[in-house]
Formats: structure tokens, sequence, C-alpha cells
């Protein structure tokens, strides 16, 4: 016990109700001169009968037990925690599967599909062959429309095969393959 | 009600495999700590069916905020620090004039009718307590009185020093003895 822990309590019966209220913490029993004190002071002796003593009143009526909660109050708290648990559990990675022929053509083709799909869409000599017209003059020529259209119609197949057979592998085949192709467009 | 209490396993055991998705853990710790928070919550907001769902919205807390309990942390201690922020939001909600603080800076002039009727002895002379005392020294007699908790706990549990937490004590039992020894003066 060390009395000198609260220094602004030094004197007098604050000094006896703080040691009274260290012993009741520490379960140590009254010292002499504070036995003493409480048997000619009332109001550290009403102190003491509260806290250290406690006798049957107010600050004994404190430590009696709580009643026991309900079950359903227990049931809907437990069905709301496990709730949340459940959905808050990362699933385990699945294991990578096995490097697959067809995986692997699925992505070459994919590159190949977008690749030449931007190299067409890009090549300088495409656009001076057909050089943007001005709204004012532009004609939709349907021989141009169609061309251009067989001309892409080729890659789009190519992309959608190649697309479709990453998905069959599943989600993590997909995202995979769309990171690499990505990766690769970026080089 | 049926409950999981046969377990040996501390808190912090249980705490520990809760944070790694166990929900027999989690439904254990509740089992343990239910019907006291339950009773501090009720004394607290003067409603039983109010502290039932501020119990449930604890341990929902509890369950989001899992990860943050230390390891050499005191469970109950932390629990508590949620419930006591679950307390003030609810005043603060039912009382948007009156601040939280206001209301529990330890008001001594309410009339003894305003304070929670209770069958249960003990849970009228808690709401006596929390009306009568600022929250933190209540919050540290419950503590101490209902919970058991050592000096070190509850200066852990309340975020102070072990000296303000002796101080917390000291000074609510002061003001509790003083106010039980001249009622019991006047009649």
């Amino acid at each position: 016990m060390n009395s000198d822990s609260f220094p602004l309590v030094t004197e007098g019966c604050d000094a006896i109700q703080w040691r009274i209220s260290e012993c009741a913490d520490e379960r140590l029993q009254l010292p002499g001169d504070i036995k003493t004190h409480v048997d000619s002071c009332e109001e550290c002796a009403g102190f003491a009968r509260a806290w250290f003593i406690r006798e049957a009143g107010p600050a004994r009526d404190l430590e009696a037990s709580s009643t026991e909660a309900p079950s359903e109050l227990r049931q809907r708290i437990v069905a709301e925690v496990t709730s949340l648990l459940s959905d808050a559990v990362i699933p385990f990675p699945a294991p990578r599967k096995s490097v697959r022929w067809s995986s692997v053509l699925a992505r070459i083709a994919a590159v190949l599909a977008i690749g030449g799909l931007a190299f067409w869409l890009l090549d300088p000599h495409v656009t001076q062959r057909e050089p943007v017209r001005s709204t004012a003059t532009a004609r939709i020529d349907p021989n141009t429309l169609l061309r251009n259209v067989a001309a892409i119609e080729r890659p789009m197949t190519r992309e959608k095969k190649a697309l479709r057979e990453a998905a069959l592998d599943g989600a993590d085949q997909l995202r995979d393959h769309l990171q690499w192709t990505f990766a690769m467009l970026e080089k | 009600m049926p409950t999981l209490q046969d377990s040996s396993e501390s808190d912090n055991e249980l705490a520990r495999r809760w944070q790694a998705g166990d929900g027999r853990a989690a439904e254990l710790l509740i089992d343990r700590h239910l019907s006291k928070l339950r009773a501090f919550l009720a004394t607290r907001c003067g409603s039983q069916t109010e502290a039932d769902d501020l119990a449930q919205d604890v341990f929902v807390a509890a369950c989001r905020h899992i990860e943050s309990f230390r390891a050499d942390g005191n469970f109950s201690g932390w629990l508590y620090g949620i419930a006591r922020n679950k307390v003030a939001d609810f005043w603060r909600r039912q009382h948007p004039t009156e601040t939280f603080e206001e209301r529990h800076a330890g008001i001594d002039a309410r009339s003894p009718s305003l304070i929670h009727e209770e069958s249960d002895r003990a849970a009228q002379v808690w709401a006596e307590v929390f009306a009568r005392l600022p929250e933190t020294q209540a919050a540290a007699l419950w503590l101490r009185i209902q919970e058991e908790m050592h000096l070190e706990e509850i200066a852990s549990a309340l975020d102070v020093t072990l000296s303000n937490a002796k101080v917390l004590l000291f000074r609510a039992r002061q003001t509790l003895a003083a106010h039980w020894n001249s009622r019991t003066a006047l009649s």
C-alpha cells in the first residue's frame, strides 16, 4: 500500500478514507492508527462501514449479481455475430490449375486479336485511305461501311472465342488472362 | 438459458480464436459477459429494452472490430469501452439538446422520483450511483465491484493511469458514503 500515491490527500479524514479505500482494494487489514481514528470519527466510520466492513446497506447491494440475460437475447446476439463472422470469412485461395495448352493458346489468340485490332485502328495508312470527311460533306458509303465491318469481324470473333475459352476455365483464369493481356498491351 | 460456459480458456484465448473467425469462441465470450454487460447498460439507459438493443450493438461492434483487440489487453475492459461509447451515442440520440458530459458530470439535484425504478434493489442502487457520480467514477466502481477487476485492469479499461484509477474509485466511494451517511442521519 502506498499512501503517498495521491498527494492531494495528506491529512485529515480524506487521508484516512484514502487509506481505507486502498485497504479495501488490496484486501488488507486496517492499520491500528486508522482503526483508532475510525472509532472516534463518525464520517470515517461511515466510510469504513460502507466500503471496508461492507455491512448491509447500499454499498453491499452493489455487489449483488446481475440477473441472467434471457435466452432470446443471447440467441439473437449469437445469430448476428455468427452471421457477421460467416460474411467476413475470406475463402482460402483456390489452388491454381496447372497450365493448360488451351489456356495458353487462348491468351496468344487474344493478344493477336487485340493487337491486330489496335494495329488496324491506329494504322496511318488506313487513316489516309479513309480520310475523315467534314460533317458538311460526309456521306455514308455503304461499300466502305461493309468493308470496315468485314475487316474487324475476324479479330472480334477470335477475341470472343479467346475470352469464352478463358471464362470456361474459371473466374481466376479469366482475371489472370485479362491482367496478362493488358500487361502485354501496355508493353 | 443454455450456455457454453464450461470452457476453461481465458477471455484472451477466446478473443484470439474469435479474431481467427471462430464463432464458438465468440459465443463463449457472449455467454460470459452478456448478463453483466446488460445490467450495466440497463443502469445507464434506464430501460431494459434499450439495454438489450445496446447489448446487441456492443457485441456486433465487438465482432466488427475484434481485430483491434490487443492480445495483452483485458477483454472485459475492452468490451466495456465499447459499451460506454454506445451509451454515450444513445444519450446523444435521446437528448440532442443535452450533452452526454453535462448529463453525466455528477449531478446531485435530480429528484429521487426520476431515478429509474427497478424491482431489483441492486439495479436501483446502481442507477443511483450512475446518476450521482461522474461517468468515469461510476464506471470504475462498476468494474471494481461487478467485474472484480484489479486496479491495473480498471486503469487499462478506462484508459487512465493507475493513480487516476485509484482516485476515481476513492472519489466515488467518498461521494457515495457521504450521501448514504447523510441519508441515514436524516432518517
